[in-house]
């Protein structure tokens, strides 16, 4: 960073100091004397007016260290603070100066003049700083004690009294706490609440009555583990647990903004995220594949899909800064990287160092630069991930729209011409309008379509294409209907005034043979001046023009004589044909056999042009991205990009104490750098402190409600602290062991005594951990959005589990997309069928979104959504009273109850609370519905068929259907 | 030094971590400050108690619609923003400037930046409408608002106004939310947050679009961004149900919904015998009795039958043409009168010339929207004012830029935008009336004495709102976010009576 009035200022500051000091200094001092005008005179300025930002500590402001003579020399993100080859003009004494207003240190006041003197002396004399001086150390403690920082190491699973509860070591943690604080764990829940609940927390649906009835009847001590093999087998389980990867990743299928432009494939990405949750891939991997599956060893068209990863959030197509949008693109992935995979939220200190994390600027710009080549999103790819078959598959068909094309233009092409010289018969001026006269007459053309290897040397033998006249008599490349590998061959007579020598100009790229009154008068490629001798009269012409791979054939061909200047004997100008219809209208429609010719053209027009608008359909692309030229990344001074600092290297975040960033040495024609490789190695490497810790804490939260970290974004001083810091490392180090498998840990914790535990209150513990900070017992909760769409679904058979594909639009009420800028264009319309797919598969849309998945607290698609809202509001019960979709929904499931649940109205309503509530209901709950229906049917004058409607809303409405025990 | 030092980087860095943080906000509230709560249904029901967490995951989650105390007395109640979408031209309208009217036709030098690039130079389209002075302070303004005219001494114009992008999908994010990027909460987002609801029968943030439909980006405008749903923006329509789904479905009778409600209740009051701990349970038997409610307030909020003809005339719903934005403003003062926080009304929607973007044709564009909202804006200042209700209704006047002096195209009378410099103007809720401040130059063209940001606009309502902007946050992402920006905003003092 260099000031553009730096010199200036500079110079007087240091004339001052030239003035005020003797400059013998450095001569005249010992080391020692050196040493101790250091101690007595620089570190006091430094200790009172420097160190708070500078010294070391947690904050260390703009990268800047004052703590060692190493580091002032190694400077911050400015570059070096202190110039020992030309002393004046050390940034230092620029900054302390305060000539700039954007540099002025300490911030809060210049320094007096004689703390300026001494620190230019300090510079003057070498800059002496004692190498051990304990006092300048900054006492906070190193950073790598914090406990999210520090190594991984598997804990010691602790003792307990009552160790007849522990099932598995998680129990033993969990425990051990209680214990210590004299609570105990909550009786273990009924095999009723646990099928429900291990079936949401796997599925996001509930148990039908045959499966809870299976389970209840299964005596076998294994019959709890088999439902949890059976559950993570299901592809259910990829649907669920996918999503809670798609709120981290702010998943949307639009850009947002103005025009809010869709994001093709995105479903790609979706559909990978879920299948690798059923595949069970191991999180390092799926890490690897988003990050930069475009660089790995092995890249395959799963792992191109993955890096879609890098194209799923806001993007605005014509932003006010492009520098500036162009960072904010940036900013967004390494924000929820960091956040997502690495619980950091690095993005804090884009414009100045973290304010309590030890986080950099430089950290910052550092990680940035390992993304900073991505292909701008404008121009990114969607890359084709076909398999050579499909790809040859799509070629094959192409060239035979191609030829279908080319055919029809050939029936065409002949029609128009014949039109044209009907017309001219009535009516000259209409259409001879800005075209030479031509001296040939009669002149027909014979089109050849072939892969020609050469110019054939008798066109005659051959079967034209097409053929037909030629309404200007002028030679014309017009008639063929492609550019490459055809063949034409004109025929007429050319009118020669008076026997004479011409000379016949030919200019073409392809190649051509002219034939005069059956002589051969040239052969040629390129330009050439033919000269040749004619009589006057009527003398045979006849040009061959031949074109095998040329993507611009032209032809230009004219004459000249004694007493005449150059004549064209070709044209290409372009007869605007359907303007000339339009014009000639009248005249067609009194003038039978023109009026039988423009009808057969358009006839055949109209063929061409359905042929043309045909699309080869071929899905096989992807949002992906790609690296372009590789450019140096500069630390942005307050994140301003037109305020360029110096230039980083990408680098790990500094306080995880990592290990040097080695770039690999690609391959000269490697499409990209690897850089994000190196980053994905490391992030997803067992040496990583936080990623292993991140993601268990994550698997946790979905179990539990909660993470053993609450703020499950951020390990960092902001965050919360974990509540069992041994439990989280030891799932950490459970998970690697497992070999990243999320299964795995899902069977351990869910196997787990604590998981198993009933949500029933105690008095007492609640007095004592109101908010279960202890696990005393399990944590009830409410459905998600898309868990109560689906459920609904589910409870009236409609629901199609059908997965994959394009999203789905389900019907929304016209008020909502009146709400669009466009409102006849904001929204699909998916058959009932698939309108009725799980929510998982329904249409992101940034500015439009579904309102019962919207009311229920979907997640934000503008920013990393860790942890769903649950909130209760009367708009909610609104929707569930009035709304549409539900409506129309409790009527299938009454007829659900009439078509399943039995004879009478009792069976039949039993039927229906088994559904909803996933138990045998109570025959007084039973009783309540029919005196409620009864009451319908005598006070508000129902039928019988309406009360079974009205209760089949109520039952949607249950808080026991929304909640999980 | 080192004391001094702190304490300048405390205030600078409000919000950051030294300043109040939504934990302690929330912390201060449940500790105290009771005075200014006002205790309705929502507390007698019990009705959303603690609920979750925030999306951290660490923020406790309370009561979020609870009226909450101000950070001091507040000047107004109430907020009526009427967005002029698509972005009126200033030099048309509110900013005077009669060379314009000389330089006609004529190309000068004046740099502009708008949908069409930079430029630096254009062909100057004088104004269409001749300009005058009115009321006791002697504003200026054109024919285009022959009524509106009539109010000025109730009115501060701000002819200083600037933003930072002269294009609408980013333009409309900054006005309405404060920033260019999508994802952040609106403004009527964070002044429910910040206050709460005074009355919960009925949104506590309401947009009223226009009938064409809604302004580019939809829903982001009104969105709540990163935080919980319930502060979003309630659409209500100015015909038919005003609420998404608050009519009972067509064959059901309100007592057939009573008595199904009646049983929901007893189930619900049976499951919760159980686990009488959990507090949502309640909260959600509690909404639905809300949701009843609702179905009857918020019809009554909107009957303007109920409304007397000389008022209905005032706003101008007689006429065709001002038909649907007086509907509009009328439902703003029933609804600001019922407690409703923050009521958003849009002149213009879709794209192009169906609102005030007027690249074409000037004066087409401009008597047409002009027209629509002359009489019906002039007609709620003047009710608000007759009821005693201007005092504590802010209403807010402006779109997301103002426009260029120069014409777009080689031909014709269309402006392109401009977020230089614009006009936008406030009323009531402690603004003091008959001012004009700030200063485009001589063209228009750029704010150029007392440039007034989007940010300031944003913390001149919170202020007179009660609420300090600079202390306002919300915490997420790692940091306490503010509607204003991390660095924070100052109030436009000269405005304030």
């Amino acid at each position: 960073m260099r000031h553009p009035h730096r010199s200036c200022f500079l110079a007087t500051v240091f004339l001052y100091v030239l003035t005020s000091l003797n400059l013998c200094y450095a001569n005249d001092l010992t080391d020692a004397e050196k040493i101790e005008f250091f101690n007595s005179q620089v570190k006091p300025i430094l200790q009172q007016n420097c160190f708070q930002c500078h010294g070391g500590g947690d904050e260390v402001e703009g990268g800047l260290q004052l703590t060692s003579r190493e580091q002032i020399l190694e400077g911050g993100n400015y570059g070096p603070a202190v110039s020992l080859e030309s002393p004046a003009d050390s940034f230092l004494l620029e900054m302390i100066g305060y000539g700039q207003e954007t540099a002025q240190m300490p911030p809060d006041g210049r320094l007096d003049d004689t703390s300026l003197e001494i620190l230019a002396k300090w510079i003057n004399i070498g800059l002496p700083y004692p190498v051990q001086d304990s006092d300048i150390q900054p006492d906070a403690k190193p950073a790598t004690d914090y406990w999210a920082y520090r190594p991984l190491k598997r804990p010691q699973v602790p003792p307990v009294h009552a160790s007849d509860w522990i099932r598995n070591p998680i129990d033993a943690f969990i425990l051990a706490k209680l214990e210590a604080h004299g609570l105990t764990p909550a009786a273990p829940a009924s095999k009723l609440t646990l099928i429900r609940r291990i079936y949401y927390d796997l599925t996001g649906l509930p148990p039908s009555p045959e499966a809870v009835e299976a389970f209840l009847n299964d005596a076998a001590p294994d019959a709890y583990e088999k439902r949890i093999d059976k559950l993570l087998k299901s592809p259910r389980y990829g649907e669920k647990w996918g999503r809670h990867w798609l709120d981290l990743v702010r998943y949307a299928e639009t850009n947002g903004y103005e025009r809010d432009g869709d994001k093709p494939y995105v479903w790609r990405y979706r559909d990978y995220v879920i299948n690798a949750f059923n595949q069970d891939k191991p999180y390092d991997e799926f890490i690897k594949e988003q990050l930069a599956g475009d660089e790995l060893d092995t890249v395959t068209a799963e792992t191109i899909i993955a890096t879609g990863y890098h194209r799923l959030g806001v993007w605005d197509d014509e932003p006010a800064d492009r520098k500036l949008a162009r960072y904010d693109y940036l900013d967004d992935i390494v924000s929820t990287t960091g956040q997502v995979m690495l619980g950091m939220t690095v993005g804090c200190a884009r414009c100045h160092d973290h304010k309590i994390d030890p986080i950099s600027t430089r950290d910052y710009y550092s990680l940035l630069a390992f993304f900073h080549d991505i292909i701008a999103h404008n121009r990114g790819p969607l890359a084709d991930i076909g398999t050579p078959e499909q790809q040859a598959e799509r070629d094959r068909q192409l060239a035979e729209k191609r030829l279908a094309e080319e055919k029809l233009q050939d029936e065409l092409y002949p029609i128009q011409e014949r039109i044209k010289i009907e017309l001219a018969k009535v009516h000259t001026e209409a259409i001879a309008d800005n075209i030479p006269v031509s001296p040939m007459r009669e002149l027909a053309y014979r089109s050849y379509r072939e892969t020609f290897e050469q110019f054939p040397n008798d066109f005659d033998v051959l079967e034209p294409a097409s053929e037909g006249r030629l309404f200007n008599n002028l030679f014309s490349l017009a008639p063929a209907s492609r550019k490459k590998n055809i063949g034409l061959v004109f025929e007429g007579v050319l009118q020669v005034p008076v026997d004479a020598t011409y000379t016949f100009h030919i200019n073409l790229r392809g190649a051509c043979r002219l034939i005069l009154n059956g002589y051969q008068a040239a052969e040629l490629i390129g330009a050439r001046d033919t000269e040749i001798a004619l009589t006057h009269g009527n003398v045979p012409i006849r040009l061959e023009y031949f074109n095998k791979d040329l993507d611009k054939p032209h032809l230009e061909v004219s004459w000249s004589g004694a007493d005449f200047e150059r004549q064209l004997l070709s044209t290409n100008a372009k007869v605007n044909f359907d303007e000339l219809l339009k014009t000639q209208a009248e005249l067609i429609e009194t003038n039978t056999s023109l009026k039988a010719l423009v009808d057969k053209h358009k006839a055949v027009k109209k063929l061409r042009d359905e042929r043309r608008r045909q699309r080869v359909p071929y899905d096989h692309r992807a949002l992906a991205i790609s690296e372009g030229e590789q450019t140096p990344t500069h630390i942005l001074r307050r994140g301003n990009p037109h305020l360029i600092g110096r230039e980083v290297k990408p680098a790990f975040p500094t306080v995880l104490n990592p290990a040097a960033v080695e770039m690999p040495t690609v391959p000269k024609d490697a499409k990209s750098s690897g850089k994000r490789r190196v980053f994905a190695e490391w992030v997803a490497s067992p040496e990583n402190p936080l990623t292993a810790r991140v993601m268990v804490n994550r698997i946790w939260q979905h179990h539990f409600g909660r993470g053993i970290v609450r703020s499950t974004n951020d390990f960092g001083q902001f965050g919360t602290a974990p509540t069992h810091p041994e439990l989280l490392d030891w799932l950490a180090s459970e998970f690697i062991a497992s070999g990243w498998r999320l299964k795995a840990m899902h069977k351990l914790i869910m196997t787990s005594n604590a998981y198993r535990m009933s949500a029933q209150s105690n008095p007492k513990f609640i007095q004592h951990d109101a908010n279960n900070d202890l696990f005393w017992r399990f944590n009830m909760r409410r459905l998600t959005a898309e868990e109560i769409r689906d459920t609904v679904l589910w409870i009236t058979r409609k629901l199609n589990l059908k997965m994959g594909g394009p999203s789905i639009f389900p019907e929304l009420p016209k008020e909502v997309l009146a709400t669009a800028s466009r409102p006849g264009h904001a929204w699909g319309k998916s058959p009932p069928d698939e309108a009725n797919r799980r929510s998982v598969y329904v249409k992101v849309k940034r500015s439009l979104l579904v309102p019962i998945l919207n009311q229920y607290d979907q997640a934000d698609t503008d920013s990393t959504c860790p942890v769903r809202f649950a909130t209760t509001v009367p708009t909610q019960s609104l929707t569930m009273l009035n709304g549409k979709f539900i409506n129309d929904q409790a009527l299938a499931f009454a007829n659900r109850m009439r078509w399943e649940g039995g004879v009478t109205v009792e069976d039949r309503v039993r039927f229906g609370l088994q559904l909803v509530l996933c138990r045998e209901p109570e025959p007084t709950e039973v009783q309540q519905a029919l005196t409620f229906m009864r009451e319908l049917q005598q006070h508000e004058g129902v039928s019988s068929e309406v009360a079974l409607d009205r209760f089949a809303l109520l039952a949607l409405n249950l808080n026991e259907f929304i909640f999980l025990d | 030094m080192k004391n001094q030092s702190k304490t300048k980087k405390e205030t600078n860095s409000q919000g950051d971590f030294c300043g109040q943080t939504r934990r302690e906000f929330i912390g201060n509230i449940a500790g105290g400050f009771a005075s200014l709560a006002l205790t309705g249904l929502l507390s007698t029901d019990g009705f959303l108690d603690s609920q979750a967490v925030a999306a951290d995951g660490v923020t406790p989650y309370l009561n979020p619609l609870t009226p909450k105390p101000t950070h001091f007395a507040p000047k107004a109640k109430q907020v009526i923003f009427l967005f002029m979408y698509g972005g009126p031209s200033h030099v048309d309208t509110f900013d005077y400037k009669p060379i314009l009217y000389k330089l006609n036709d004529k190309t000068v030098q004046v740099k502009t930046k708008g949908r069409g690039g930079e430029k630096s130079e254009g062909r100057i389209v004088g104004p269409k409408w001749d300009f005058k002075q009115y009321g006791e302070s002697g504003q200026w303004v054109s024919d285009l608002f022959p009524h509106l005219a009539t109010c000025v001494d109730d009115i501060a114009f701000i002819k200083s106004m600037t933003a930072d992008s002269p294009l609408h999908g980013s333009a409309m994010l900054m006005m309405n939310a404060g920033r260019v990027l999508s994802g952040h909460p609106s403004l009527g987002s964070w002044v429910n947050y910040g206050l709460g609801s005074e009355n919960e029968n009925l949104p506590g943030y309401v947009v009223m679009l226009d009938r064409k439909g809604g302004p580019i980006s939809g829903a982001k405008n009104w969105s709540s961004g990163y935080m919980p749903a319930v502060y979003q923006g309630t659409v209500f329509r100015s015909q038919g149900a005003p609420i998404l789904n608050l009519e009972h479905t067509s064959d059901m009778s309100q007592d057939e919904q009573r008595r199904l409600l009646d049983y929901l209740r007893q189930y619900n009051t049976t499951h919760l015998s159980k686990r009488t701990d959990n507090t949502d349970l309640a909260a959600r038997i509690s909404s639905y009795e809300l949701a009843f409610k609702m179905q009857s307030t918020a019809p009554e909020a909107v009957d303007l039958e109920r409304e007397p003809e000389h008022i209905k005339t005032l706003y101008g719903i007689a006429e065709k043409e001002t038909e649907e934005f007086g509907t509009k403003c009328l439902l703003a003062r029933r609804l600001v009168e019922r407690g409703v926080r923050f009521v958003q009304l849009y002149s213009g929607g879709a794209h192009g010339d169906d609102n005030w973007d007027a690249h074409g044709d000037i004066e087409k564009n401009h008597n047409k929207h002009a027209k629509a909202t002359d009489k019906p804006i002039a007609g709620l200042l003047k009710d608000l004012k007759q009821r005693g209700l201007l005092d504590e209704t802010l209403v807010v006047w402006g779109g997301e830029f103002g426009r260029q002096p120069t014409a777009e195209y080689a031909k014709g009378t269309g402006r392109d935008h401009n977020s230089y410099g614009f006009t936008m103007w406030m009323a009531g809720g402690g603004i003091k009336g008959g001012i004009s401040i700030g200063e485009t130059d001589e063209l228009g063209s750029a704010a150029v004495a007392d440039p007034f940001h989007v940010r300031h606009l944003h913390a001149t309502i919170l202020h007179q709102l009660g609420v300090d902007p600079n202390q306002l946050t919300y915490f997420h992402s790692g940091l306490d976010q503010k509607l204003v920006g991390v660095e924070g905003a100052e109030p436009i003092w000269q405005v304030m009576s």
